[in-house]
């Protein structure tokens, strides 16, 4: 179907608005440090879970404050209701949490903010499907250990469960199959006595379904 | 989309990107510098402003840095790396729920590049230049999956093809999601005064029903009883 006169009117501005200018020097030097601890990581296949490093160099800063200030404030809280040890973040993390070097950068955190820990807490893998995820959910909440503080650091998915990291955040994972495609089910720190059941994609860590169900 | 986007009889993105996975760390760097523009160009216009659009950029970065090893060469690097890119804006435009009705793109101010002619008209310029500033701003108030089709659409001149390539969508996914953000921007750009107004609708046949438009003529009465 042609263009309507509108949406050529709308297709040439959007064109001469295309931004054609060099990136800024500090985002280029912003990029270049993070390729640089990324490379002095030494593991460029490897996926963790995503963290900002701290440089001075970077954005403006007094949103970032803001925002660093209530993680600090909400992982305080959490605590009290998310028991320390329940993931790998001595394993997993350990290296971004120990040398305040690591140059990921996907969640929005600053060096004081609350650890996150991931940890898989089942061998098994779940059944998901969409059209039933609350009660998969729930079933297969109701089949882990439980307190899942006092979980195994990290269990191993059975081998026919393939599933790459896709930097997961926070939570406790079982490896699930939503509606036959494999798939990560993480469940995030209970809050309010509710807890966010994320399913997320494989390689990416797209959530493909959340459920919110009655914490542990 | 191809692999080599520049002149140089260097290594090819593929070449690159397998040497990175390979271990070889300088590898990354020069894929990325080579697209680094481009990358940069796609997450401002996602984003809306310049910090948001690093910080995209940067989980693009480190996403794809990661994940290189999951690249399975079933697509060109550069459309791969547009996708991590564009899927780290997305997730965290979702993750904020970020509005942007009330600012303005960073470089709303910045004045257009100067065009070919030597004299540069300044009335127009900066005519030029507010008209910019409206269509990013009309852009940003966009849902994020329609602002992001047209920029790789319709900014970045990427095929309906390739975009859904990068979005990870169905083509007719790609085409509806730009027809509708088209529809909106035109509306908002109407209403801004940078479209011209709506032209009269022209009715045809029925001529029962009333126009659409009213006619400057006197609507035709009745003759008194």
């Amino acid at each position: 179907m042609p263009d309507t006169p509108d949406e050529e009117l709308v297709r040439r501005l959007l064109a001469d608005a295309r931004h054609d200018e060099p990136v800024p020097a500090d985002v280029v030097a912003r990029l270049d440090g993070v390729l640089a601890d990324l490379a002095a990581e030494g593991r460029p296949a490897e996926v963790t879970p995503l963290r900002r490093r701290h440089d001075p160099r970077r954005r403006r800063w007094a949103a970032g404050l803001v925002a660093a200030a209530v993680v600090v404030v909400g992982g305080v809280a959490l605590r009290s209701v998310w028991p320390e040890g329940s993931g790998t973040s001595g394993s997993a993390s350990s290296s971004a949490d120990s040398a305040g070097s690591s140059s990921a950068g996907g969640r929005n955190q600053g060096p004081e903010a609350a650890p996150e820990g991931f940890a898989i807490v089942t061998p098994h893998v779940a059944e998901l499907h969409r059209a039933t995820l609350a009660d998969d959910v729930r079933r297969a909440v109701a089949g882990l250990p439980v307190s899942l503080g006092s979980a195994p650091s990290s269990a191993s998915p059975p081998a026919s469960f393939t599933c790459a990291d896709g930097g997961w955040g926070a939570g406790s994972g079982v490896p699930a199959r939503l509606d036959g495609t494999d798939a990560m089910l993480v469940l995030r720190p209970p809050a309010g006595g509710e807890q966010v059941a994320d399913v997320l994609q494989c390689g990416t860590g797209r959530v493909l379904a959340s459920v919110t169900v009655p914490a542990r | 989309m191809s692999d080599r986007t520049d002149e140089r009889p260097d290594r090819t993105d593929r070449e690159l990107l397998a040497a990175h996975v390979a271990g070889d760390h300088d590898a990354f760097a020069e894929l990325f510098a080579r697209h680094r523009s481009r990358l940069w160009a796609v997450a401002l216009r996602t984003m809306g402003n310049a910090d948001d659009a690093a910080d995209g950029l940067q989980d693009g970065l480190v996403a794809a840095y990661r994940r290189a090893g999951s690249f399975r060469g079933d697509s060109a690097v550069t459309t791969w790396l547009h996708r991590v890119v564009v899927n780290a804006c997305l997730d965290r435009l979702r993750a904020s729920s970020v509005r942007r009705t009330a600012t303005l793109p960073d470089d709303h101010d910045q004045p257009l590049p100067a065009p070919v002619a030597d004299t540069v008209d300044p009335a127009l310029a900066a005519e030029r230049s507010e008209q910019r500033r409206l269509v990013l701003a009309a852009l940003a108030e966009l849902p994020a999956d329609q602002r992001a089709a047209l920029v790789l659409v319709d900014m970045e001149a990427m095929s309906v093809a390739e975009a859904a390539e990068v979005l990870d969508v169905p083509v007719g996914t790609v085409k509806s999601r730009c027809s509708r953000g088209r529809a909106r921007l035109a509306v908002s750009l109407r209403a801004a005064g940078v479209l011209p107004p709506a032209p009269p609708v022209a009715v045809e046949g029925n001529q029962d029903t009333p126009p659409a438009v009213p006619s400057s003529e006197p609507p035709a009465r009745a003759p008194p009883a």
